[in-house]
């Protein structure tokens, strides 16, 4: 019978494979597609337009075939510099270009960001690395988001099991109903709304987060004041996910201990006499650990990749929002920078996970 | 044995079909979420047959086309806000193909008149008013050019009349000899002047005695002003001077900085000259009889007349008191440059007193004027007796919109699309959009897990590393990227097939990313079912696997494939509207294509853009939710005590 170590092993060997094959879908996406190749070919164009216009603008005389000649040069070292032709001056077709990034983004080799929509989330100009904006970035999502996540699921971990075991009572209906109708409501909707209400109308909140980035940035020379300030622009976003989300989660945090509550042995616990206490200790909660343990974990590792929708109806500068501007102006280096960052996370999350099974489940130790 | 009764074709479809679809929704009104899902699903689908049957046939390129609804009011609520006490002007078109009054001439003109009847019955004001004039006729008589000639007035509720404008119609220049060419022209029929002149002679608006005095030059100068502003007011406000009585309220401005300052600047002057003979003392003496009389406007309530009279009279006096001064070299020279500069003050104050309103405030406020509206339209040409049967009908139709301050059922946005006509629109869309990913998911989760479980080994791996790899990559970013390319890649292919091609673009990634979780599931349920004694068996009696897959596994999957199909509807949609709340847009009149637009011109506060859609959005999600919760509990008959 394999021990744990083997058993570890071959799930980080599965995981790690899985990353590999995501991290090269997605590049193939980028670049099997001509999406970068497109991008790339305007800004070259764009790029040897504007330099060709300088040098006209500033006076200097050039005849039509000197013109020409320039144009081509710049063109040249333009699509060298964006790696469409390679040092002879060959194009390299996508395919090829797609496994350098495959490669790239396997050492973590992430480049540099280089449109200015992008870096501008960084409050920098462009070429910013894609490290350190997303180390930049990052922070501001984990103040929205995850404490938004964290807030929930302290919420549902202590609620959830004492409805589940009153179940059908009157309680267990109303979070059913809210669970309904509030999964039905799309966030950014919800975020719109709420924008609508509490920040236009009744002024309670702002209505545009992106002033948030400054406080943070500056976090340690007056870390008091700017708290005060981070909170008041995070208020809004985190009361809309925790509203919009909190059904979710107790809704599946109670089903979760409900498909334990009726197993044979809880009756049969039940039917002994034993105290509830102990029950819902020794009984319920030992088994009901790893599934809402799994999904505690891998809701904060999702939560770092932002909400895109959301992020961008608050105007919040945050991850969502660097994958929305990478995304719409093509910016292949943070695109590929985000995915490595954001997949990665989870997919640690999940080899986190496996060890914790084996220490949690006896079952799973044994196997 | 008894005879095997064959089964006809009939009953088959009454025993596979009929009997369990009957079952299932006996079983899903059993429950409230059930009962409440169903009505709500019933509901969207009639809406959506509605929409197919009432709305024309090429909804979609007219939607995006500006022009097709120019003639409704923009940014609109719905009329009904006037059951919450909002004051609503109802929009009209009034439209006349033939002249209300026959064509009859005076002063060497051919004159035809159209005359439309607005009433307005609630103190509102519409948005406003517009003149579309279609084929109006030109003709081209022996190489003269007879152009019609359009006049507009208003005969308002109170008798007034409003001048709105007077204009040749001079369009074109292609008409060749003896040939009737037509025009489509849409005026700008907003003649400031002509509107704040009419205005202010009806109701004789000047500035009151007790402000101007009695100078009736200042009198005149008083009106032209506010002429003026109310110029300014029909520019700015358009309709709110046509549907309503603008009413004037002068008040006087106070004068006491300006006139403290000049004092102050004499005072220092006074204080200045040292008296060293008489004359000097004189000099002195007439610069505080002008300070006192400049004082001495502050006191009581002077009338502009008497501002100006004393200004004037001071302005003299000084003027002669320099001239003295500089003559025999009574003031240093500092001094009289100082006194010079005060001269030059009062007058500058005098002249702006004279020619603008900075002795009184004009205020202009207007209150809407409910009743009987009285539209003429009167087209001329020159008497030329050819012309006379060209002329009689000269346009084919005359056109008069007075868009309402309100529209329809749930109003309008930024173009003046009617947001009713979309919302309707957009069900059987977003219904399409969100049961064909489910479907399809469904079943490609359903296959590959039933393969996998079923046949193990090498499949197996792969389906599962599959279905791992997919599962882990978060979807929307790929969405973005690849309905960002379909549609610069369709952009040459006009609207209709661009927005198809997104739509299908967008749906595809849903479904090659999101049969994963099913398929995993569906594999473990297989695993379970396969070890089964009764697989055995029919193994053993020779079944085909085929057989076995369809006859035995597929059955007991069913039930949660179905339950997993309906909770996966709203994920397509909403999907649908997140993209295009998010700016990628594909072009259909859908609900996310309103919140998108709404979003895009930063709007918030117009409720009835933003609200109604994202309603419709939660009540379809809420429909197939509460379904599922129905359904999950069929399945799962554990969970059955609700």
């Amino acid at each position: 019978m394999p021990g744990a170590g083997y058993v570890i092993a071959r799930r980080g060997l599965i995981l790690l494979f899985s990353y590999v094959m995501i991290i090269i879908v997605v590049a193939a996406v980028m670049e099997a597609t001509g999406y970068t190749q497109r991008i790339y070919e305007s800004i070259v164009r764009e790029s040897v337009q504007a330099e060709i216009q300088a040098l006209v603008r500033a006076g200097r005389q050039l005849s039509p075939t000197e013109l020409e000649q320039l144009r081509k040069d710049l063109e040249v070292y333009y699509s060298k510099m964006y790696g469409l032709i390679d040092e002879e001056g060959n194009p390299i077709p996508p395919y090829v270009r797609m496994w350098i990034l495959v490669k790239n983004a396997l050492t973590f080799n992430l480049g540099k960001a280089t449109k200015e929509s992008v870096a501008q989330l960084a409050s920098r100009l462009p070429p910013v690395p894609v490290n350190e904006l997303i180390a930049t970035v990052l922070p501001r999502t984990v103040v929205m988001i995850t404490v938004a996540d964290i807030i929930m699921a302290a919420i549902a971990l202590s609620l959830a099991p004492r409805i589940a075991y009153r179940h059908g009572g009157l309680l267990d209906r109303a979070i059913i109903s809210y669970f309904a109708i509030f999964n039905a409501i799309p966030l950014w909707w919800l975020a719109m709304i709420l924008i609508l209400i509490l920040g236009y109308q009744l002024r309670i909140f702002p209505t545009n987060m992106r002033p948030v980035s400054t406080y943070m940035m500056t976090f340690w020379n007056d870390p008091v004041n700017n708290f005060v300030q981070i909170a008041y622009y995070a208020a809004l976003p985190i009361i809309t996910i925790v509203v919009a989300g909190l059904g979710g989660w107790l809704y599946s945090v109670r089903a979760m201990v409900l498909r334990i509550v009726r197993e044979d042995y809880v009756v049969v616990a039940k039917a002994k006499g034993l105290p509830e206490r102990d029950i819902a200790r020794k009984y319920i909660l030992r088994v009901a650990i790893s599934p809402v343990l799994t999904s505690v974990i891998l809701s904060l590792a999702y939560s770092l990749g932002g909400y895109i929708i959301t992020e961008s109806v608050f105007d919040w500068p945050g991850m969502g929002s660097l994958y929305y501007a990478a995304l719409t102006t093509g910016d292949t280096p943070t695109v590929i920078g985000l995915f490595v960052v954001t997949v990665g996370v989870y997919v640690i999350a999940r080899f986190i996970l496996e060890i914790l099974y084996i220490v949690l489940d006896p079952r799973v130790r044994a196997r | 044995m008894a005879g095997k009764k064959e089964l006809t074709l009939a009953d088959k479809i009454s025993l596979k079909l009929i009997r369990p679809m009957k079952n299932v929704i006996k079983d899903l009104l059993r429950y409230w979420t059930g009962r409440v899902g169903l009505v709500i699903l019933l509901a969207l689908i009639g809406i959506s047959i509605y929409a197919m049957v009432a709305l024309p046939q090429g909804f979609v390129a007219r939607w995006e086309s500006a022009s097709y609804w120019d003639e409704n009011p923009q940014w609109a609520p719905p009329t009904w806000v006037s059951a919450f006490g909002f004051p609503v002007a109802e929009g009209s078109i009034i439209s006349k193909t033939m002249p209300d009054e026959p064509l009859s001439v005076e002063g060497g003109r051919f004159i035809v008149r159209y005359v439309g009847v607005y009433k307005l019955e609630q103190p509102a004001f519409p948005q406003d008013l517009v003149l579309k004039l279609t084929g109006l006729k030109i003709a081209n008589i022996s190489g003269t050019i007879y152009v019609p000639h359009v006049y507009l007035y208003i005969k308002r509720p109170d008798g007034s009349l409003i001048d709105m404008f007077e204009s040749d119609i001079v369009v074109g220049g292609n008409e060749t000899i003896g040939f009737v060419a037509t025009r489509d022209t849409k005026p700008d029929i907003y003649d400031l002047w002509r509107i704040s002149s009419s205005l202010v002679s009806y109701y004789n608006f000047s500035i009151p005695v007790d402000i101007v005095g009695n100078n009736v030059t200042l009198q005149r100068i008083g009106e032209s002003i506010i002429i003026s502003r109310l110029r300014d007011e029909v520019r700015l406000k358009r309709s709110a001077l046509v549907f309503g009585v603008p009413s004037i309220t002068v008040t006087k401005r106070d004068q006491t900085p300006m006139v403290q300052s000049i004092s102050a600047s004499l005072e220092t002057l006074i204080s200045q000259i040292e008296i060293d003979n008489d004359q000097v003392a004189m000099v002195k003496e007439r610069l505080i009889e002008s300070k006192n009389s400049l004082d001495s406007l502050l006191e009581g309530d002077k009338t502009l007349t008497e501002y100006l009279a004393t200004l004037e009279r001071v302005s003299a006096n000084l003027t002669q008191t320099w001239k003295i001064a500089f003559a025999d070299l009574l003031l240093d020279s500092k001094q009289l440059s100082d006194l010079e500069s005060i001269i030059r003050s009062i007058n500058r104050y005098i002249e702006q007193l004279y020619t603008t309103d900075a002795f009184y405030e004009i205020k202009i406020t207007s209150t809407p004027l409910t009743g009987r509206y009285e539209f003429n339209v009167i087209i001329t040409y020159t008497a030329k007796e050819e012309l006379r049967d060209v002329v009689s009908i000269p346009a084919s139709e005359v056109r008069i919109i007075v868009k309402g301050n309100a529209y329809g059922m749930l109003g309008t946005d930024d173009l003046g699309r009617d947001l009713y006509q979309v919302l309707i629109y957009g069900t059987p869309i977003a219904l399409a959009i969100g049961l064909t990913t489910a479907i399809i998911t469904t079943f490609l989760g359903v296959f590959a897990g039933i393969t996998s479980g079923y046949y193990g080994g090498f499949i197996d791996e792969v389906i599962q590393r599959l279905a791992d790899i997919i599962g882990n990559i978060p979807t929307l970013p790929i969405l973005i990227i690849l309905a960002q390319i379909a549609q610069t890649q369709y952009a040459a292919y006009g609207t209709e097939v661009r927005a198809l091609m997104t739509i299908l673009t967008i749906i595809g990634v849903l479904i090659v990313f999101g049969w994963g979780g099913l398929a995993i599931t569906v594999r473990a349920m297989t695993l379970s079912i396969k070890e089964e004694p009764y697989i055995d068996a029919a193994k053993a009696l020779g079944a085909s696997n085929s057989r076995i897959i369809f006859k035995h596994i597929f059955p007991q999957v069913a039930m949660y494939a179905s339950a997993s199909l309906v909770a996966s509807v709203p994920g397509a949609i909403l999907s649908e509207a997140g993209l295009s709340v998010l700016g990628i847009r594909h072009g259909w009149p859908t609900w996310g294509a309103i919140l998108s637009r709404a979003r895009d011109t930063g709007r918030y506060d117009i409720w009835w853009w933003i609200l109604p859609p994202g309603i419709m959005l939660s009540l379809t999600s809420l429909a197939f939710i509460l379904l599922g919760l129905a359904v999950e509990k069929i399945v799962e008959p554990r969970l059955r005590t609700l």
